[in-house]
């Protein structure tokens, strides 16, 4: 009756933990909250949709207009109304309580690369010094995961190494006319005094530039923020199907609440997300990737480690606006919306360096921008229209420990988030947006005059290290296996076991080290 | 009690029935089920009325009130217009009276707010002695204050058609007080009154018990209604009354004189435990001032102002309807209160408009909101996207650039004008959003 393995969580590491698992001919149980389908994205050309799709309110704003009025500095994509369902009813079905931190996770199937920005990235050895295991244990598990979901953006440029994926890495769709003009700028001057702490390239991404495993290569339809009708961007839903046909099970709509140690087994308990009604699942191992908050909370309440803080750690973000003051004028053309340019900039202040990525603006809704340019809606929208096309918005994570958020779980079992950004972080944002205003000038752009701005803290969603991996870890941490301990049989896939994250784009080292704990796994169970 | 009515069918005459508070009194009635007989002069076709030919004038014809449960007498003397003939309107009550009697019914006499046996005018007199007689035949008499709300006839007809079209409003010094009572509610009172039996005879209060300045009830009615904002010019009444006076001594009549005087000389209802014994008010003033409907269409209208300053065009129906649906699904039903020279120049919203404005007004501000929902749907539909998006025909993409131009030096002027008078002037005259009318406040 019990599973050899139980996985929680459909999202990237749970897919990449269930592949070995599956492999191998073990009974692997996958398990995810999701209610019915996701809606489907629009199909097309972004512009020629916005002008000829009477229909496009359905997709572009959707009637969830709260989220719209009521936003915060966060995310356009939690306002997508086709990637809502994506994030709806996490908080509630976790059992999440914050204060000053917004708290995202995903129920779906695919969980949260439903609506991923796709950037990918291998942990270096400086990054992985935390970690207890060598860098070259992973090589094998980052080549496998790579080839499976599909990298493009190869590139001999200055981030080649910062990335450090190229080797399974095919080139990437071709970029706007800005990405190339910053590309090609910053190839000629990256000497220039002002370029000296700015790393540029082209971002890696987990997109297709040519078909595979059913997946179609990327057509630039400009739709990227809405989801991509063709699967060229990676989500991990896209592997469920295969997953299935090689031997996995899959059952939707269950909430873990938390496990319970059985004869020789572990029991899952939780509840029906539709009904509530309770739901028993055995299975000898169980792997938890439910995403770093889920995760925390089912792990913690099975170890009963109630009101003991710890550190949840984050990315502070920044967002700015570089503008091309040699294409204002220009009408907006039919181009990539992912993250073209890749930026990594040294911050000395911080001792450490922000990475990011720069985006076409004209692929986002205007109405996104015209809120905070200094003006009334009616000629800020008449600005726009004429400044929007001559724009990239750069995106940038700074280093987490410029962020003290804690989580608890109290008495009554809910996760309680505490959030609290840096006294130092405004200044460190300032000093990023100083760097960038120089490098901008010697890139042929500007950065808009008040345009770097602070993102809410949480919004982030690169939540990790509550239950950090530890050569000698104890109690409530995770072996460089990923076993919780104190609970042996209970693994931890997911971010929650990073026991330091960079501002680097860590899912890839996420999936590759789940790659290798189910290699780990079956080797132990065989 | 409300069972009670609806145990058996009963049957209610009604006389005046196709006068304003008779018909409202019809519907309130078939409403509830109770058979209607309609006694009036003019022919009356509404569902569920059995319409008798009446006059008060006349004879009672005997058949005229068998089988009826009660009667509610809302017929009032007319023929002289603001005059009434009071003699003829009390025989034709004694007539009615004795009627009632003969038939064994219970009788409600709906009566006035000025009836006094000391009142200033004739009317107030002799609506005072009417009820004198209605009590001695052991009827009951209800005494409403000001009625408001429905179709737009008698007193209220002419308050609500001043309040549409007047430039003004005149606030008489010293200010009068009325209290208001919306038509259903008295229906309602009226309704108890004459079927239920625990109700003595006696004389009955059916106003709301908070009087209202008369200038104010007036003004909430064209912003509420009509949604103008009208200014309300201060008129002493002591020189009127003392010009009205000579104008008399010289031979001049005028009826205006005393409903004047009349108005000022309201006796206050002190209405709290009837109106708390029946069961009202169900509406308050001003929320029952609204028409059916009507919200609906202030607010496609609000929205249709709203686009055209986005768009700086006539936005399509489309467009507007989605911004109606839009606030239905936020639960934002009251609509803003638009000037009439903003709805004219929607331009002038760029004052309101201005980021030091917004955040003056604050985070929940229902016009910053509103307009940002309005950007968002227009930016949302295809017809619009030329709005946001810059052409690629060269000419057109031209104009668009130049009209971003003259955008900014509109904004220019905008930014002076708010910095000067932003903060004394403009952010006292801001669209607000009416008080909610689902509340029922």
């Amino acid at each position: 009756m019990a599973y050899d393995v139980a996985i929680v969580g459909t999202g990237p590491a749970g897919v990449s933990a269930a592949w070995p698992l599956v492999r191998s001919g073990l009974k692997v149980l996958l398990l995810d909250a999701s209610a019915g389908e996701l809606p489907g994205p629009p199909v097309g050309e972004y512009f020629e949709l916005r002008r000829r799709d009477r229909n496009q309110a359905s997709w572009l704003t959707g009637t969830d207009f709260e989220t719209w009025l009521d936003r915060g500095a966060s995310s356009p994509k939690l306002r997508v109304p086709t990637l809502r369902p994506v994030f709806d009813g996490f908080v509630e079905a976790n059992r999440i309580e914050t204060d000053n931190f917004t708290a995202v996770g995903s129920l779906a199937a695919g969980g949260l690369s439903n609506a991923w920005g796709c950037g990918v990235a291998r942990y270096d050895a400086t990054e992985l010094q935390t970690f207890p295991l060598s860098p070259a244990e992973l090589d094998e598990s980052f080549a496998s995961v790579s080839q499976r979901i599909g990298l493009s953006g190869h590139s001999n440029d200055a981030l080649r190494d910062y990335f450090g994926v190229d080797e399974w890495t095919e080139a990437g769709p071709p970029l706007d006319d800005h990405g190339i003009h910053i590309l090609r700028r910053y190839h000629e001057r990256r000497t220039t005094a002002s370029l000296k702490d700015l790393r540029l390239g082209r971002a890696r991404l987990a997109l297709l530039n040519s078909n595979l495993n059913g997946r179609k290569g990327c057509d630039l339809s400009g739709l990227c923020l809405w989801g991509c009708a063709r699967g060229a961007l990676y989500t991990s839903r896209q592997e469920l199907p295969t997953l299935v046909k090689a031997g996995a099970q899959l059952r939707k709509g269950v909430v873990v609440n938390h496990l319970e140690r059985a004869e020789g087994t572990w029991r899952l308990c939780g509840s029906q997300r539709e009904t509530g009604a309770p739901v028993q699942i055995e299975a000898v191992h169980v792997v938890l990737a439910a995403g770093t908050l889920a995760t925390t909370a089912i792990a913690w309440r099975t170890l009963k480690q109630i009101r003991k803080p710890r550190p949840l750690l984050s990315n502070p973000t920044a967002a700015f606006l570089l503008l091309f003051p040699s294409t204002l004028g220009r009408a907006p053309v039919k181009g990539p919306a992912f993250g073209q340019v890749a930026f990594v900039m040294d911050l000395p202040m911080a001792d450490a360096e922000a990475y990011g990525g720069l985006f076409s603006s004209t692929h986002i809704t205007a109405s996104e921008f015209i809120r905070h340019i200094p003006m009334s809606r009616r000629v800020a929208t008449n600005v726009w229209r004429f400044l929007g096309p001559a724009t990239f918005v750069g995106n940038a994570f700074l280093p987490s420990h410029l962020n003290h958020h804690f989580a608890e779980l109290t008495q009554a079992g809910a996760l309680r988030i505490q959030g609290q950004q840096d006294e130092a972080l405004p200044s460190v944002v300032k000093s990023l947006a100083r760097s960038w205003r120089a490098a901008a000038r010697s890139l042929g752009a500007l950065i808009m005059p008040g345009s770097f701005s602070i993102g809410l803290p949480g919004s982030d969603i690169h939540y990790a290290g509550t239950l950090p991996m530890r050569s000698k870890p104890a109690h409530g941490e995770t072996t460089p296996d990923g076993e919780l301990m104190g609970a042996s049989g209970i693994f931890i896939a997911d971010a929650a076991s990073f026991p330091a994250i960079s501002s680097k784009p860590h899912t890839l080292t996420m999936m590759a080290l789940a790659d290798r704990m189910a290699k780990r796994i079956v080797r132990s169970s065989s | 009690m409300g069972n009670e009515l609806q145990a058996k069918p009963r049957v209610v005459a009604v006389t005046g029935a196709s006068g304003y508070i008779g018909m409202a009194l019809c519907h309130y009635l078939v409403e509830k089920h109770i058979h209607v007989r309609g006694l009036s002069r003019r022919a009356l076709s509404m569902n569920g009325v059995r319409h008798v030919a009446y006059e008060l004038r006349h004879e009672v014809p005997d058949l005229l009130l068998e089988g009826v449960d009660a009667v509610i007498h809302a017929a009032a003397e007319t023929s002289r217009g603001a005059d009434p003939d009071m003699v003829a309107e009390l025989s034709g009550l004694d007539n009615l009276l004795n009627a009632a009697g003969k038939a064994g019914c219970r009788f409600v006499f709906i009566s006035s707010q000025a009836a006094r046996t000391d009142a200033p005018t004739e009317y107030g007199r002799l609506k005072a002695q009417a009820e004198q007689r209605v009590l001695a035949h052991g009827g009951l008499v209800a005494r409403p204050g000001q009625v408001y709300g429905g179709p737009e006839k008698g007193l209220w007809g002419s308050l609500a058609a001043w309040a549409r079209s007047a430039p003004m409003i005149p606030r008489f010094l010293p200010e009068p007080f009325i209290q208001p009572i919306h038509v259903e509610d008295l229906a309602s009172g009226l309704t108890t009154l004459a079927l239920d039996h625990r109700y003595d005879t006696r004389i009955y209060l059916i106003a709301d018990p908070e009087p209202v300045a008369f200038s104010r009830f007036l003004r909430e009615i064209a912003r509420q209604r009509f949604g103008r904002r009208l200014l309300r010019l201060p008129v002493p009444l002591k020189p009127i009354f003392l010009a009205l006076h000579l104008a008399e001594r010289i031979g001049i009549r005028s009826g205006f004189a005393g409903r004047l005087k009349s108005l000022n000389d309201l006796p206050i209802l002190d209405s709290a435990a009837d109106m708390h014994m029946l069961g009202l008010p169900i509406q308050r003033f001003p929320s029952g001032l609204a028409r059916p409907d009507q919200n609906r269409r202030t607010l496609l209208r609000e929205g249709a102002i709203i686009l055209r300053y986005l768009l700086r065009t006539k936005p399509d129906l489309r467009l507007i309807r989605r911004y109606g649906t839009a606030l239905r699904i936020l639960g934002e039903t009251a609509p803003l209160d638009i000037t009439a020279l903003v709805r004219r120049l929607p331009l002038l919203l760029t004052l309101f408009d201005q980021p030091g404005a917004r955040k003056r007004a604050g985070e929940g501000d229902a016009l910053s909101r509103r307009i940002d929902l309005a950007l968002i749907l227009t930016e949302a539909s295809a017809e619009n996207s030329d709005r946001f998006l810059l052409e690629r025909q060269l000419q057109r993409r031209f104009m668009q650039i130049c009209s971003a131009c003259l955008g900014l030096i509109m904004e220019a002027v905008a930014r002076l004008t708010d910095l000067l008078i932003g903060r004394f002037w403009l952010d006292g005259i801001r669209p607000r959003a009416f008080r909610n009318n689902a509340d029922g406040v």
